[in-house]
């Protein structure tokens, strides 16, 4: 009987976890930010919340972690942002790039985002003069260019 | 006797100083570089509306841009701390240049501290910029 149950109870929770991640996923592809965010927190941390509170373990990714990161900050997700900058300063999925963490970091900065603010400040410490001012006309052009010109 | 013209006193300075978050956004929308000025410190204290440094940049530009130098300095100091806006060296020193041109001497010091920062093809970007903002009467400043 106990067995029945914890067979029953395991399918439950299975079958909660896939519907919430599919359908985080399918939020993702259309395009919602903040499902790009979690999707890209989730392949980062290899946690994957539930909206009950347990967790779920996953399959670490750094690059998928990247790729759904970017398109969150892409659409101005100050979170994403941040994180996006601390792959870049460490090298994580991407190569290692100041430039571009700092970039990243200030256009979440400006928003308002704490931890943005802080790790602007970090970085910035691991970079010179030309570089640190290099990399804020990237940030402006990245953000005035509504996101299409941050790459470069 | 003196009481009442203490509470007299006091009344009008309250009456002056506390025109409030409204009276200040219609003036504001009409235009006055001091609302305009006001309007930001508002936004950037958290004063009679909730804070937002978005916001605050946006009216110390508006007043900047009417040559209001104090607002000058606060534009630039938002610009150095990447407060409210993406933090860029150049574009602090240019309203510091600028404000130091119409005769503000307050910003002679984060002048001579962002310097310090900058490279010197930086800086004579940031020169190039100021010249193009005054010579085009505020028009190019960005």
């Amino acid at each position: 009987m106990r067995i029945i149950a914890i067979f029953i109870l395991l399918l439950f929770t299975t079958s909660v976890w896939g519907q919430n991640l599919e359908k985080i996923r399918l939020l993702a592809k259309q395009g919602d930010a903040e499902a790009q965010y979690q999707l890209g927190r989730m392949y980062h941390t290899g946690r994957f919340k539930l909206s009950a509170g347990t967790v779920q373990s996953v399959t670490r990714n750094s690059v998928e972690a990247i790729r759904w990161y970017r398109e969150a900050a892409e659409q101005g997700h100050d979170d994403a942002q941040f994180w996006l900058g601390v792959m870049y300063e460490y090298g994580n999925g991407v190569p290692r790039n100041y430039r571009r963490a700092h970039m990243w970091m200030n256009i979440g900065a400006s928003q308002g985002n704490k931890r943005a603010y802080e790790g602007r400040t970090s970085v910035a410490a691991k970079m010179n003069r030309a570089d640190i001012n290099n990399a804020q006309q990237m940030a402006e052009r990245c953000v005035m260019s509504n996101y299409k010109e941050c790459d470069q | 006797m003196r009481i009442l013209t203490a509470v007299i006193l006091s009344l009008l300075a309250t009456s002056v100083w506390s025109q409030g978050f409204e009276e200040t956004l219609r003036l504001a929308e009409k235009g006055d570089a001091s609302a305009q000025y006001s309007l930001g410190v508002m936004y950037h204290d958290g004063d009679g509306v909730p804070a937002n440094s978005s916001a605050a940049v946006k009216w110390y530009r508006k007043a900047a841009e009417q040559g209001d130098t104090t607002a000058q300095f606060w534009l630039g100091l938002m610009y150095d701390g990447g407060d409210g806006i993406i933090q860029n060296y150049r574009r602090a020193h240019m309203w510091w240049n600028i404000a130091r041109s119409q005769g503000d001497g307050r910003v002679r010091q984060g002048i001579e501290r962002v310097e310090a920062l900058m490279t010197p093809d930086d800086i004579s970007a940031a020169q190039k910029m100021a010249t193009l903002c005054i010579e085009s009467n505020y028009t190019v400043c960005d």
